[in-house]
């Protein structure tokens, strides 16, 4: 033991982790936090051609999700063969500070995952035959995340007016809700706090004017007419999200 | 703004009274908007029903198709062709350059044979070409095989801008060397 | 990449709206399955399924690890990472799948080819089984709370492809996990609040895993033309626009459910596919616990003689 010094503890303990109190809901036929109604979704604000050097991009901010999103192209893909139609690359990612937790600057397998499921949903919805050889590249940056599932949906609807800023062509704008199974019943546009509690997450993108589901992600526990009921559900919440994206577009037109 | 503004997927109308234009396609007999934009009837002569499109104001990004003419500038050559990063497709600028290739074959439509890639074009020179195809991995194949395809601006080795004085000969006016090219005929 | 001609495909779709694919099945039927479990001694648990070519051997093998709470960010491992990131309590086991495509089994799985599909359903595994609708009690996999827990690794190596590779793997899981045995552990108070631990390593005393019976099972709906079929072949699977995977469990509960490949579909049509699968799903399984339940009596009969592997 060194006198000459000013020694710290020789063992070191764990700070305590004091877990925060939720607030009692003192309504009692209040199924969700905040008061919110089981069909509410958080309102939207969606802002069109934010990033000047992309060829589109749109910024969208709901209560405490905020993501933004860049499109670059049509423009000539390194990474494909030859094809007649063109290829759609998506790169998604949570901002390192977006997260309860801090992420990575690399992307993870979560990040990845979604990369694709997106490029998935939207496949079905861009006229890729009027750009043969070409690669649109889609980057969305999530700055803040308050709902996993929620935040893809929403990405997913901030990437179709971004898509439609770059003047790309598409057969219908692709709207996405996401659902959880709170106490037996389907509740719209989960935040954090509700994702964290429940087990069951339900995601789905919608084509409004075509009436096409484009994709569907379920994980938790459901009966088969509870997962039925939530299709119907997130259909009816994409249709109207898909008024709030034709009013954000026109106006900026 | 105007009250004709559409967004994509929104029914224009049925196939029996209009047209498919750009910026809208068809579906079940319907035809439908593909972007946001304002819609535009127009009466063609010669067809039967007009035509309906939805165009948007901000430019897209252009992309190179099979007999569009491109401009773009020289930046290899080799024995057996040059390549070209592809600017602009018509008159519409591309935010993200595209490569294309004139093979030894396609510089002119004489004397195909004969023809040295090096008396044609040198790295730098803007040159106005057409697609012939979507060509392989790479890039695009280009022809310049035509009177107003070629070299429409070069710079001599003192690095001023060079006149053409015929379809294979261009001259400095500062030093009066004369370069080979093959150039595009002035409009 | 794998190809197919427009003839080809014009006539596997025009066979399926029919109801008459190119093996004769309807379209809801499923292939017969041949299952052997117990083959790798050095596994905890293992089995392999062959659903017609389709070929799977899983290796399950349990060890002790620490648990990792959410509060704790130097583990390096980025797979076991994205587990704990969906997982709150410090008194739960975990479960980490990882699924490696044979070059032998496909042209298109070697060298990077096969990475994109081992990450697709490594995830999907990841997610179905880790969590209540995975089944398995991951608090009973917790040995010492806070701190060490039985980690089961679930090992899946495609030895040859013949379309349908995700319901084979879970199929195959199933029976794995059945046969996985835990070593029993003592759990002793050594003072001051501390706890030690002891394997027993008598391998009579090894206990199954607690809630096997409700892992699900995936059913593959594959969509062609305006209709959908079930187990699809590789051809099959090369004319499919759009995939729906959905996991059932025994009690016929949706799991999981995820959209794949490049179409879209009606909602009514995806609403019929989830109804289908619940069915199938239910048959599945109860063939698969029968055909598992067949192979013990045959296996006590005759006092655990194997034959060869490759049969």
């Amino acid at each position: 033991m060194d006198k000459r010094r000013i020694n710290g503890p020789e063992i070191s303990v764990k700070p305590i982790e004091k877990k925060s109190t939720q607030p009692k809901n003192n309504k009692d036929d209040g199924i969700r936090k905040n008061n919110r109604s089981v069909d509410n979704i958080r309102p939207i604000f969606i802002k069109p051609n934010v990033i000047k050097k992309a060829n589109g991009s749109a910024y969208y901010e709901a209560e405490n999700i905020k993501i933004i999103c860049g499109v670059y192209g049509p423009r000539s893909s390194k990474r494909s063969m030859v094809s007649d139609e063109g290829t759609i690359y998506c790169e998604f990612k949570f901002a390192p500070f977006s997260c309860n937790k801090r992420c990575g600057y690399i992307r993870n397998a979560q990040e990845r995952e979604y990369s694709l499921i997106i490029q998935q949903a939207f496949l079905p919805a861009i006229r890729l035959n009027l750009y043969p050889k070409s690669s649109i590249d889609i980057y969305v940056t999530v700055l803040e995340n308050d709902g996993t599932t929620a935040c893809l949906a929403a990405a997913i609807t901030c990437i179709s007016i971004a898509l439609t800023d770059a003047g790309i062509q598409m057969y219908d704008l692709v709207a996405a809700a996401s659902a959880t199974c709170i106490k037996g019943n389907i509740c719209l546009d989960p935040d954090a706090s509700e994702e964290n509690d429940t087990n069951s997450k339900f995601m789905l993108s919608y084509m409004p004017s075509l009436k096409q589901v484009t994709h569907v992600l379920c994980t938790g526990k459901m009966e088969a007419e509870q997962s039925i009921e939530a299709i119907g559900i997130c259909i009816d919440a994409c249709n109207s999200i898909k008024t709030v994206m034709d009013h954000c577009l026109i106006n900026s037109h | 703004m105007s009250a004709t503004t559409v967004t994509p997927g929104k029914k224009l109308g049925s196939i029996q009274e209009y047209e498919v234009g750009p910026g809208t396609y068809m579906r079940n007999n319907y035809i439908y908007s593909s972007t946001v934009g304002d819609i535009y009837i127009i009466k063609d002569v010669n067809k039967k029903l007009p035509c309906i499109s939805v165009v948007k104001d901000k430019e897209q990004s252009a992309i190179p198709e099979v007999d569009s003419i491109v401009t773009g500038k020289i930046i290899r050559v080799n024995p057996k062709m040059a390549t070209l990063a592809i600017m602009v497709v018509g008159n519409k600028p591309c935010k993200d350059d595209f490569q294309g290739i004139i093979r030894v074959q396609d510089v002119r439509s004489t004397e195909k044979d004969k023809v040295q890639i090096y008396r044609s074009f040198r790295p730098g020179d803007i040159v106005r070409a057409r697609v012939i195809s979507l060509g392989d991995r790479h890039s695009y194949y280009l022809t310049t095989a035509e009177n107003e395809l070629g070299v429409i601006f070069a710079q001599s080795i003192s690095g001023e801008t060079m006149i053409p004085i015929s379809w294979q000969q261009m001259i400095c006016p500062k030093t009066k060397v004369m370069e080979y090219r093959k150039c595009a005929k002035p409009n | 990449m794998a190809l197919i001609s427009p003839s080809e495909k014009d006539f596997i779709t025009k066979g399926i709206e029919a109801d008459m694919r190119n093996d004769g099945r309807s379209r809801i039927a499923y292939r017969d399955f041949t299952i052997e479990t117990g083959i790798v001694s050095q596994a905890s648990g293992s089995c392999r399924l062959r659903l017609s070519k389709t070929d799977v051997l899983i290796g399950v093998k349990v060890e002790i690890g620490d648990i990792i709470s959410n509060t704790t960010s130097d583990n390096n491992n980025e797979q076991e990472q994205d587990i704990v990131n969906n997982q709150n309590e410090s008194d739960k086991g975990r479960i980490v799948c990882s699924v490696e495509c044979s070059p032998s089994a496909s042209r298109d799985f070697e060298g990077k080819g096969a990475n994109d599909i081992n990450n697709e359903l490594s995830q999907i595994m990841n997610r179905v089984l880790n969590g209540p609708q995975g089944g398995i009690d991951l608090k009973s996999l917790c040995i010492i709370p806070g701190a060490q827990c039985w980690i089961i690794y679930v090992d899946v190596l495609v030895l040859d492809y013949d379309g349908n590779l995700l319901d084979t793997i879970f199929l195959a899981t199933r029976a794995a996990l059945q046969n996985t045995r835990i070593p029993k552990t003592e759990i002793q108070d050594i003072g001051n609040g501390q706890l030690e631990f002891d394997i027993s390593d008598d391998i009579e005393d090894a206990e199954k895993i607690k809630g096997w019976e409700d892992v699900p099972v995936t059913v593959s709906l594959n969509k062609i033309g305006q209709k959908y079929i079930v187990d699809a072949t590789a051809m099959e699977e090369l004319c499919t626009d759009t995939k729906i995977i959905i996991a059932v469990n025994r009690n016929g509960e949706i799991c999981a459910m995820q959209k794949s490949l490049y179409g879209s579909l009606n909602p009514s049509l995806l609403t019929e596919m989830i109804r289908t699968a619940k069915d199938i799903g239910k048959v599945l399984i109860k063939n698969l616990d029968t055909t598992l339940e067949h192979e013990q009596v045959m296996a006590s009969r005759a006092n655990n003689k194997k034959f060869g592997f490759f049969i």
